[in-house]
């Protein structure tokens, strides 16, 4: 029967590269569904009761166009349902897939488990951009004003992002380096923060600090358009450039031979990974350890190809993310629990679990 | 034997270069502190400020009116103990620093990016919004700077902790392990401060930046302690942290137990930082820096490295503080100064470290 036996070993191989495509696109296809659900759970909760139905019907309506007369009961529960709990979870799911999308390209760009937005600074760098703009008077916090935000939280991004690109290629870097470089660039940037913030009185202080946390309590469907579309844009182009950090992952050499200009590669993801990071900082504040936990998880449960790492970090970023924004309602119904401390809290243990369980092959 | 002689040749050179640089240094400290004796928001000449010191000195003093009484108060009650306090914790900062790069192989360790200025936040957090005390019994300023203590030193506790179950834990463990606690520890100082009333959130604000202006004559005894206590360990472990930057496999073969030096000298480096976090917050960018510019003057050999840490020290933090207190109109948190002037040495010692090899 068997005439062929080269034949066959393809055919064995191909057999079993399918069932290792397969298992990640499983695995991503549950995230998908559980980020979904998250989306689901995360409408039917907040200060006003209303039933799980009449939240669906509400919105289903409300997609039908019906409209209400001002102020009354169908009204507000029209506007608390759609304008704030729908829009807010649209955005915990980009910010949670971008953050996350950031933190898997920047792992594997600089080849060290434990980089990550807030881990290298670019947070805190975004988040100075953030504080020039509002004592200039372009408050993000509301919303409206966002461009010039946005921008300035980039360009203030790039600053640790530059400082770890001179820092990552070096062989003799360790993964601790750069993790004590992020922190002592997010004291450098905090001290920028309190030079601006010292002269402010003490609300406006309590606001900015608010939003430092990571607070999706001033999300409104104005948000949307600037982070929605820099999270996508950048996301696809990342996406599409994966495989070509697949041969970075595998050495500088290799990826040389293959015709990889790899500083210009490092470049430009790191830099499409900061805008997106800023993109998402200018309304939330600094959400810290989505970035470095999500991907990590991710690589754990399906490996280290990152054609699938990306999307199924992305997936697992925003369901992670929905949950700790339930979480933070459930706690506290009257929003007073930032989402950001809800995230640390469950982050940064995990954080410590991964160091002490990793110690021997850091990658 | 030219080899020899070359060897000793470059041994005097290094002797000579050190004497040089500790002269200039301590002119150039000298020279600060004496202008930091005058300097405040309230305006006090120079010769004002002598003729009060020697007043003081010889018990002449004599009030008149409320502008002599506020200049003495300054000068003497304010300005000086201030000063002591810049040089003891700048002294500490920088020696903890040196020795912290050494022994745990990394040269962006110091005692805050590791952890330790996160538990003494999260102590003083939780004896101001909610007053909590390890020690129940004290109260006010007391209550904070043993709670800040006492917390400052849980890091390194759990450090030590995993050390004791894991046997053969690298450096870079060691520090991620502080790191991991650093992070949950601000997570958990963000939630209190944010819970608190705005009160009180803002007066965790305030000690959270650091200041030198919080120490008075009652209390400037623990960092003068705690000073002598860093630049004699310091100077013993000198030798011993050059056999372990041989690398730890020569240091273990030269009988050095490589695994006792780095636990007792992160606790050394823990209580003596604990004491400035709980007297002066966190002033970051001191420990990492001046070591490295202790390196760039003298070389590496610690026995000369730490003296001088220990005196650039002290010369950036009074330095810093005196700049932070003239500086806008307002004056700035000392943190604040030490991090805009420590930031570009900082990125300059990171592009050029490209080509030494730790």
């Amino acid at each position: 029967m068997n005439q062929n036996p080269e034949h066959d070993a393809v055919t064995e191989l191909q057999k079993s590269y399918r069932s290792y495509i397969m298992k990640k696109l499983i695995f991503i296809g549950i995230c998908v569904l559980a980020c979904i659900a998250a989306v689901g759970i995360s409408v039917t909760v907040g200060a006003r009761p209303v039933s799980f139905q009449d939240v669906y019907s509400i919105i289903f309506r409300h997609l039908m166009g019906t409209t209400y007369t001002p102020g009354s009961t169908e009204w507000l529960e029209d506007f608390v349902i759609w304008n704030i709990r729908v829009s807010r979870s649209v955005f915990a799911v980009i910010a949670g897939a971008g953050l996350a999308v950031a933190g898997a390209v920047m792992q594997g760009v600089m080849k060290n488990p434990l980089a990550g937005p807030y881990t290298t600074g670019i947070s805190s760098g975004a988040c100075f951009g953030i504080a020039i703009s509002i004592t200039l008077g372009f408050t993000a916090m509301n919303g409206t004003m966002s461009l010039p935000t946005v921008i300035l939280a980039f360009v203030f991004s790039l600053v640790p992002m530059l400082i770890m690109i001179l820092l990552a290629p070096k062989e003799n870097v360790s993964p601790a380096t750069l993790i004590l470089t992020g922190v002592a660039i997010s004291y450098l940037f905090n001290a920028f923060t309190t030079v601006l913030m010292v002269t402010t009185d003490e609300e406006t202080l309590a606001d900015v600090y608010e939003w430092r946390l990571g607070s999706f309590t001033n999300i409104t469907w104005s948000c949307i358009p600037v982070s929605f579309g820099l999270t996508a844009a950048c996301s696809i182009i990342l996406y599409l450039l994966s495989n070509k950090l697949n041969a970075i992952s595998m050495g500088e050499k290799e990826a040389t031979s293959l015709g990889i200009n790899i500083n210009q590669l490092r470049l430009i993801m790191l830099s499409l990974a900061s805008l997106m990071v800023a993109s998402i900082v200018a309304y939330a504040g600094i959400l810290s350890f989505i970035g470095l936990v999500a991907p990590h998880i991710v690589r754990l449960i399906i490996e280290g190809d990152n054609r699938f790492v990306i999307p199924g970090a992305a997936a697992f970023g925003a369901t992670f993310l929905l949950l700790c924004d339930v979480g933070a309602r459930i706690l506290s119904d009257v929003d007073a629990i930032p989402v950001g401390v809800i995230v640390s809290f469950v982050g940064a243990p995990l954080f410590l679990y991964l160091i002490i369980r990793q110690s021997k092959n850091m990658w | 034997m030219d080899k020899t002689d070359l060897l000793i040749k470059n041994y005097k050179k290094s002797q000579i270069r050190f004497r040089n640089v500790m002269v200039l240094l301590s002119l150039l400290m000298a020279a600060i502190f004496t202008v930091g004796l005058s300097v405040a928001q309230y305006p006090i000449t120079f010769s004002e400020t002598i003729k009060i010191l020697i007043d003081n000195l010889n018990n002449t003093v004599d009030i008149e009116t409320y502008d002599d009484w506020i200049k003495n108060e300054i000068v003497i009650n304010m300005n000086i103990p201030r000063l002591i306090t810049g040089m003891c914790i700048g002294l500490i900062l920088s020696v903890s620093g040196a020795i912290m790069q050494i022994t745990v192989r990394n040269p962006m360790a110091d005692p805050f990016t590791t952890g330790i200025s996160s538990g003494g936040l999260l102590g003083a957090s939780l004896f101001i919004a909610y007053g909590i005390c390890l020690i129940p019994t004290l109260t006010g300023n007391t209550a904070i700077i043993v709670n800040a203590f006492i917390f400052s030193l849980i890091p390194t506790a759990i450090i030590m902790l995993v050390t004791s179950f894991k046997k053969n834990i690298s450096p870079t463990m060691m520090i991620l392990t502080g790191i991991g606690v650093m992070y949950i520890f601000s997570a958990s100082s963000s939630l209190i401060r944010y819970l608190a009333d705005p009160t009180k959130g803002a007066e965790i604000y305030r000690w959270s930046l650091g200041s030198l202006g919080k120490v008075t004559w009652d209390n400037l005894y623990m960092v003068v302690i705690a000073a002598f206590v860093a630049i004699i360990a310091g100077i013993l472990l000198s030798s011993k942290m050059n056999t372990l930057s041989q690398g730890d496999v020569v240091a273990t073969s030269m009988g050095l137990n490589v695994r006792r030096l780095r636990l007792i000298s992160l606790i050394i480096c823990a209580l003596v930082t604990a004491v400035t976090v709980a007297l002066a917050g966190s002033i970051g960018f001191v420990g990492l820096v001046c070591p490295h510019i202790a390196h760039a003057l003298i070389g590496r050999n610690n026995k000369l490295v730490v003296p001088c840490a220990a005196i650039v020290g002290m010369v950036m933090l009074v330095g810093c503080d005196i700049v932070s207190k003239v500086i806008l109109t307002y004056g700035l948190p000392v943190g604040a100064v030490t991090a805009l002037i420590g930031s570009p040495i900082f990125i300059y010692m990171l592009i050029k470290s490209k080509k030494q090899s730790w």
